[in-house]
């Protein structure tokens, strides 16, 4: 559906994407994550055609997508990272004249204009200025104004910043319908959570290029295989690392012993047998598979969140 | 149509929501009208003109100075005193006066002859305060008429001239063009002026908010809809230039029942007036797309135009009438959109000129509007420069 071949982006001197090369098959939720200054805004506004590439190319259905293309633009709902939106007046008539961009009027427009306050739980106050709402109220109608002209695919620039648990949820079960009607949406965001939670597919950028793009499940494998272990012991034990079995790397804190172990069903047993050969009573294990997070980590070296 | 209609009618209802601002742009350049208008002595029937004080210093001992003092006091327009040169030198340099006028001896007898035989003329002495040179001026301009009637009088003798204010002959170019009452003039002159700088700086306050919308990334979901940029700008200028056009109407009314000033009642002035009210709103509309297009961010654009905002008025004839000006600023002033809307209203309110003047007015400032909006086209840029 998406297509994003070798594209390229740069401000003066400053290069902000060298290159993205990434596709995004219909009916799936794509995950474009990457800390800030990694190029992922610039990307966006290329796909979204508010921003021309200096090279590269960016294809919607086969239509080539630019700020001058028309076509692909009806295909795309765009919701920007700011809450674009006009504050002075009401939900409905944001509504309505975003909606009047696509050549949307009369009872279509209504219709639609309907439909989308539903979506996201807004009918109720929607005649009110939004200067009046919650910052997550209008996160929700940053969103709703980018639905009203039916998109096939949904353009989202970190749709969450900023908004309480209960926008947050009312958010994603928004998008959950939206992938559920066939719709394919494209997802910027800090949060890993996010990705883990909403998307199938995820593309890593770093320093303006596409580092990693693979499905969830594939980029998670990406990472040395390990598994994190923390064992809680008895207050008091002592446990001198060094006499424990294997090459892992123990770190001891408090009560709690946290190892690394490639193979569970190898390793555990004998780390948990060694502690028990010291008289060490066990309160409790716990294992923790690879996170985003850490891959994240592993690729760029630094954090999402830097 | 439809797009274009809602692109408009956004802009109109985001620009009544804020009530506060709306008061603001329209009652602004009224306030400031009303009182360039009253400093210049004639606000109408509710006060009467303001007395200008000025020293009588009398070295000619005349009948004709003594006719010259009686007439000058009849005029109503002086608060005048007769005193020694050196006490008047005094007043004026401390500020005390505005202008002093000194008639040295045996100037009647001199100026008699100048006028039979044309003989060298003699000189007529003025202190002025440096500080209220506006004032003299206008003051000067008064004195030398009254004086010109005293001396004429003088001269032929009443046969020529029975009543005071009917003289034999007319001075050519001092009032001919205008049509309406002229103590009504110079109000109108502060209503033209004033609305127009009320105008463009609201023009202003209008580019703030395009460029605020930007911040805030509503021009980049603009961006990402099928409108063209050309269709934006038409329907944000055709917003701006509905406002203006409300904000003249709603200036222009206070001032026709304030100071009773009135356009020049022929119906090519009706339509004359309306056109150059339309191409001065169009004009304004498209010079705030042009700083919004040309502005970096709020603060640096909101400077700068403030500034060329009042370069305009100053050199444009919106503050003091342009005869006030030296040459050279009357010349620059052909350059300024601002003298072409303020001659414009001038022309169709009391110099009494015809459609064919005002159409000259609305033919420059529609080309104005057509570099301000072209350029504004051509240099948008629709996201805010990375940091």
């Amino acid at each position: 559906m998406l297509e994003v071949v070798g594209v390229k982006k740069s401000y003066g001197e400053t290069v902000a994407v060298k290159n993205a090369t990434f596709s995004v098959e219909p009916g799936i939720c794509y995950g474009l994550l990457g800390p800030n200054g990694a190029g992922k805004t610039s990307v966006i506004s290329i796909i979204s055609g508010t921003l021309d590439a200096d090279g590269g190319t960016v294809t919607l259905d086969g239509e080539v997508v630019t700020t001058r293309s028309a076509g692909p633009k009806r295909k795309i709902g765009y919701v920007p990272q700011e809450i674009a939106l006009f504050s002075e007046i009401s939900a409905i008539d944001n509504l309505r004249f975003f909606g009047s961009l696509y050549g949307l009027i009369g009872q279509h427009l209504s219709n639609r204009i309907e439909a989308c306050l539903e979506l996201t739980g807004l009918s109720d106050r929607a005649k009110e200025p939004i200067s009046n709402y919650s910052g997550g109220m209008q996160r929700r109608l940053n969103i709703a104004a980018a639905l009203l002209h039916e998109p096939d695919l949904i353009i989202l620039d970190e749709p969450t910043v900023g908004v309480d648990p209960q926008s947050r949820n009312a958010i994603f079960d928004a998008l959950e319908i939206l992938r559920s009607k066939g719709k394919t949406l494209l997802y910027t965001t800090h949060y890993m959570e996010e990705v883990e939670r909403l998307c199938q597919r995820v593309a890593i950028m770093d320093h303006g290029s596409v580092i990693a793009e693979h499905s969830l499940a594939g980029i998670k494998r990406m990472l040395p295989q390990t598994n994190e272990v923390q064992i809680e012991v008895e207050s008091g034990a002592v446990v001198d690392p060094a006499t424990l079995p294997g090459s892992f790397s123990y770190t001891w804190m408090d009560s709690t012993l946290t190892c690394e172990i490639t193979d569970l069903n190898r390793d555990l047993p004998a780390v948990l047998n060694a502690l028990n050969d010291l008289g060490v009573r066990i309160l409790s294990v716990r294992t923790r598979e690879s996170s985003l997070e850490q891959v994240f980590l592993h690729l760029t070296g630094r954090s999402l969140r830097d | 149509m439809n797009l274009l209609w809602e692109l408009v009618r956004k802009d109109l209802r985001i620009y009544i929501a804020d009530r506060r601002s709306v008061m603001i742009s329209f009652l602004t350049p009224v306030l400031l009208a009303c009182f360039v208008g009253y400093l210049f002595g004639l606000g109408g029937k509710t006060d009467g003109p303001k007395k200008v004080s000025i020293a009588f210093v009398d070295q000619d001992h005349s009948t004709f100075t003594k006719d010259l003092l009686a007439k000058m006091k009849e005029s109503g327009s002086f608060d005048i005193e007769s005193m020694t040169e050196d006490k008047a030198k005094h007043k004026v340099s401390k500020g005390d006066l505005a202008l002093a006028i000194v008639v040295p001896e045996g100037f009647a007898a001199h100026a008699s002859r100048a006028m039979l035989e044309h003989s060298t003329a003699p000189e007529f002495k003025f202190l002025i305060d440096p500080s209220r040179t506006i004032e003299a001026s206008l003051s000067k301009g008064a004195l030398i008429r009254t004086t010109m009637q005293v001396l004429t009088r003088e001269v032929f003798g009443s046969v020529s001239a029975t009543e005071d204010n009917q003289l034999p002959f007319k001075i050519v170019g001092e009032s001919q063009a205008v049509q309406a009452e002229t103590n009504s003039s110079p109000a109108a002159h502060a209503f033209a002026g004033m609305s127009m700088q009320g105008l463009l700086f609201w023009a202003i306050e209008s580019a703030m908010t395009l460029l605020r919308e930007r911040r805030m990334g509503l021009w980049k979901r603009l961006r990402s809809s099928p409108v063209s940029p050309f269709m934006f700008l038409l329907g944000k200028g055709i917003s701006s230039a509905i406002r203006a056009m409300a904000i003249l109407a709603f200036v222009f009314g206070t001032g026709f029942l304030v100071f009773h000033f009135q356009i020049t009642p022929r119906v090519e002035n009706y339509v004359g007036f309306g056109l150059v009210a339309i191409a001065a709103s169009l004009m304004a509309a498209s010079f705030g797309l042009f700083v919004a297009a040309l502005g970096r961010n709020e603060q640096q654009s909101r400077g700068l135009s403030i500034l060329a905002v009042l370069g305009m008025c100053m050199l444009g004839g919106a503050w003091f009438p342009m005869f006030l000006m030296p040459q050279f600023i009357q010349t620059i002033s052909k350059a300024i959109p601002i003298s072409w809307a303020v001659n414009g209203f001038d022309g169709m309110i009391w110099r009494g000129l015809g459609l064919t003047d005002a159409l000259q007015s609305v033919g420059v400032l529609l080309i104005f509007t057509m570099i301000f909006g072209g350029i504004a086209l051509k240099r948008i840029r629709w996201e805010p420069e990375p940091a």
